[in-house]
């Protein structure tokens, strides 16, 4: 397995009024070809700021990063914005959840696509871009006649697939994307998701899938990073329709034991007690002592080890976390 | 269950007259019951009538035709005193717990104003009342959160309000509109097994209207499936998970996380025609089973099996004259 993209050691704060707010802690990450990995967490634990992080979209005026994120043996934090903007779309391309509402609401799909080739690929015939549109369009599952509609008149889901067919315009390598179908239908969901999947599998793409929903997550990832409080707590190998199945970091036992199950037996739910911490509160023990079953006297100040595998817990009461982080 | 129902809505037609557009119908001669201490899970895509069927339940809205009964009474066309009364007994919570509650007043506030206008409680006797129902809801300290404003408190914390402010007027029946879906996964099983105790104290009747359908299996006791301001599907929760009979309710299921299906049962991703004018089956146009009859006569809404109904050709012949 290589490395299609890696995070070292990130770290966000966010400028304020009242100063810095730390909000990424050391986040060290690697996505590796041909893969789709999933990024889950509760709201405000950061993953849009990850996402956000990962495409050097922050502005130097509202956060301050340092770390890096290499593509290949590029640095994106070392790249001139000229370099930056080849890079992006082409080399790495991303959906938000805001996606379809982003979408120009005054000229064509078909522009939007014009728009996207065009710019990086200016030699192109309007005749190739219609075909690529096209070819674009039925990938997503979509009828390439819409083409010629504007925005308003598509519903959510399809301008969502539209947003998905300009991602893939350019044949990225690599596919961020944050909540990607978190506002749609249940149905509507799953079929962009399987789409997505599809896509994947055929393109043999590399896929950072950032989500709050950690059961849809599961379903479709390989492999998934939990976060919580702006550090990641663990990576897990996906286990499917089974999360029982591995053994995870206390905070992850706590989601599981959360959710209801669609089949199976019926198994009481559980809450996690409390709530999840402020972000920008200063921890410098385990961010989850305050909630946690398994709390150990050192946790609250002992600051968690900051590992950087395949997989890992970082858990001062996982006793063999060394195990676990032998790199694959 | 009819011995014991709490509510009964009888062919019950919600109507909206829109400007310079079509009328709408959102709600189609819909029959369904509550019994006492029963969860039933109102659940379906988007713009299927649920929050719609929802407000009608607790006359937040008032039918177009047919017939709302609350325990005995007639409840469909009832206006001033009697009204307020039943307001007191049929309650809605609301999915977005922020919007609901006023950001100028407190906690206490919130609660306060039910006691008093539905439940007459004197003004010195809401202190009290204020804070056993706080403690019913998990918020204590309650001398604590009394005095909060709603932006001090985080989204579970708001819902628990909310919760104590429709369990003010002490009512026997509850709606509870997506109560979760805007909050996170550890704080949704909080809020989840907080209605079911509070259903077990107090002989609570629930509509959980939800898109999720393994937490509508987890609470409910039956389950509802509305596609295009019909109930398409009713039965027992796990009978609806296990052996759904409804075109549309398998496309739901396959689409559920954990239900281990990948294809998509349905020919194309529509909205459903929801004009008054609509004839025929409202899942025709994405049927994989659909048949000549069915883009022309309207199924009915009957059993299968014992408990178990469903409105769809593939089971009977049953038509529906429409409302
Ligand atoms: N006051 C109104 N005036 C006109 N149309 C309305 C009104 N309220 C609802 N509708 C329409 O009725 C239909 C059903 O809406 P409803 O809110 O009941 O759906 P829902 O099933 O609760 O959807 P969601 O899952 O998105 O909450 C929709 O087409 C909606 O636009
Ligand atoms: N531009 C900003 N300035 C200051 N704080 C921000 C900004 N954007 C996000 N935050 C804060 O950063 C934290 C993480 O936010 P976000 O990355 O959006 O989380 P998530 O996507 O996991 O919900 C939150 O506390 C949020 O309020
Ligand atoms: S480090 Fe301690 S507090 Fe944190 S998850 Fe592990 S046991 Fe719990
Ligand atoms: S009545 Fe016909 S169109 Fe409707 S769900 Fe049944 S088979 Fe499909
Ligand atoms: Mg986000
Ligand atoms: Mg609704």
């Amino acid at each position: 397995m290589t490395a299609a993209l890696s995070i070292e050691h990130l770290n966000v704060s966010y400028r304020t009024p009242r100063g810095l707010v730390s909000i990424l802690k050391d986040i060290s990450l690697t996505l590796y070809h041909d893969e789709i990995l999933g990024v889950v967490g509760e709201s405000g634990s950061g993953k849009s700021t990850l996402a956000q992080a990962i495409m050097r979209l922050l502005k130097p005026n509202t956060a301050k990063v340092s770390g890096r994120v290499m593509i290949g043996s590029k640095d994106l934090y070392a790249l001139s914005t000229k370099e930056l903007r080849a890079l992006r779309w082409k080399d790495v391309a991303m959906v938000f959840q805001s996606s379809m509402n982003a979408l120009n609401p005054v000229i064509s799909i078909q522009a939007h696509f014009f728009d996207t080739l065009l710019a990086h690929r200016p030699h192109l015939t309007s005749k190739e871009v219609e075909q690529r549109t096209h070819y674009l369009l039925q990938q997503v599952r979509l009828n390439p006649e819409i083409a010629r509609n504007y925005p308003h008149e598509l519903s959510g889901g399809m301008r969502q697939r539209v947003a998905i067919a300009l991602a893939l315009a350019l044949d990225p390598e690599i596919l961020i994307m944050d909540e990607p179908t978190t506002a749609l239908d249940v149905v509507v969901q799953r079929s962009i998701l399987n789409e997505i999947a599809a896509l994947q599998r055929e393109r043999h793409l590399s896929v950072v899938l950032i989500s709050h929903d950690f059961s849809l997550v599961s379903s479709l990832a390989h492999r998934m990073a939990i976060m919580y409080a702006g550090q990641l707590m663990e990576i897990t190998e996906s286990s499917g329709d089974d999360p029982t199945s591995v053994r995870h970091h206390p905070y992850t036992e706590g989601l599981i034991a959360a959710i209801p199950q669609l089949m199976g037996d019926q198994v009481r739910i559980q809450g996690i007690p409390g709530e999840p911490p402020n972000i920008a509160d200063l921890v410098t023990g385990c961010p989850f002592n305050d909630r946690c079953p398994k709390r150990l006297d050192l946790c609250k100040s002992t600051p968690l080890p900051v590992l950087s595998a395949k997989t890992f817990i970082r858990c001062h009461a996982m006793g063999d976390r060394e195990e676990a982080h032998n790199d694959g | 269950m009819t011995d014991n129902r709490v509510v009964r809505a009888e062919n019950l037609t919600i109507r909206f007259t829109r400007k310079k557009m079509p009328d709408i119908v959102a709600a189609r001669s819909v029959t369904l019951e509550i019994g006492e201490k029963e969860t039933v899970a109102l659940v379906g895509e988007s713009g299927s009538g649920k929050t719609t069927m929802g407000r009608a339940l607790v006359r937040l809205l008032r039918p177009s035709s047919g017939t709302l009964w609350f325990k005995d009474q007639n409840v469909t066309t009832i206006r001033g005193q009697s009204l307020r009364r039943y307001h007191s007994k049929a309650q809605l919570i609301f999915q977005d717990p922020f919007g609901s509650l006023n950001p100028f007043h407190t906690v206490e506030y919130h609660l306060r104003r039910p006691l008093m206008k539905l439940r007459g409680v004197s003004r010195r006797g809401a202190r009290e009342a204020v804070l056993d129902l706080l403690a019913q809801v998990g918020l204590t300290p309650t001398v604590i959160y009394r005095g909060k404003y709603p932006h001090e408190l985080s989204g579970g914390q708001r819902q628990r309000v909310a919760i104590a402010r429709a369990l003010a007027g002490e009512p026997a029946f509850v709606v509870a509109d997506e109560p979760v879906s805007m909050l996170d996964v550890s704080l949704r099983a909080e809020i989840l097994t907080l209605l079911e105790s509070l259903q077990e104290q107090r002989h609570l009747s629930y509509l959980y209207i939800t898109h999720d359908l393994a937490s509508a299996r987890y609470l409910a006791h039956r389950i509802a499936v509305m596609y295009g301001a019909t109930i398409v599907e009713m039965a027992a929760a796990d009978t609806v998970v296990r052996t759904p009979a409804h075109p549309y309710t398998r496309l739901l299921l396959a689409a559920s996380v954990g239900s281990g299906t990948v294809a998509l049962p349905e020919t194309q991703s529509l909205a459903p025609d929801l004009s008054a004018s609509r004839t025929g089956c409202p899942f025709a146009p994405r049927c994989p089973q659909v048949m000549d009859r069915c883009r022309v006569q309207t199924p009915k809404l009957i059993d299968i099996e014992p408990g178990h109904a469903a409105a769809c050709f593939l089971y009977h012949d049953g038509e529906s004259r429409g409302d």
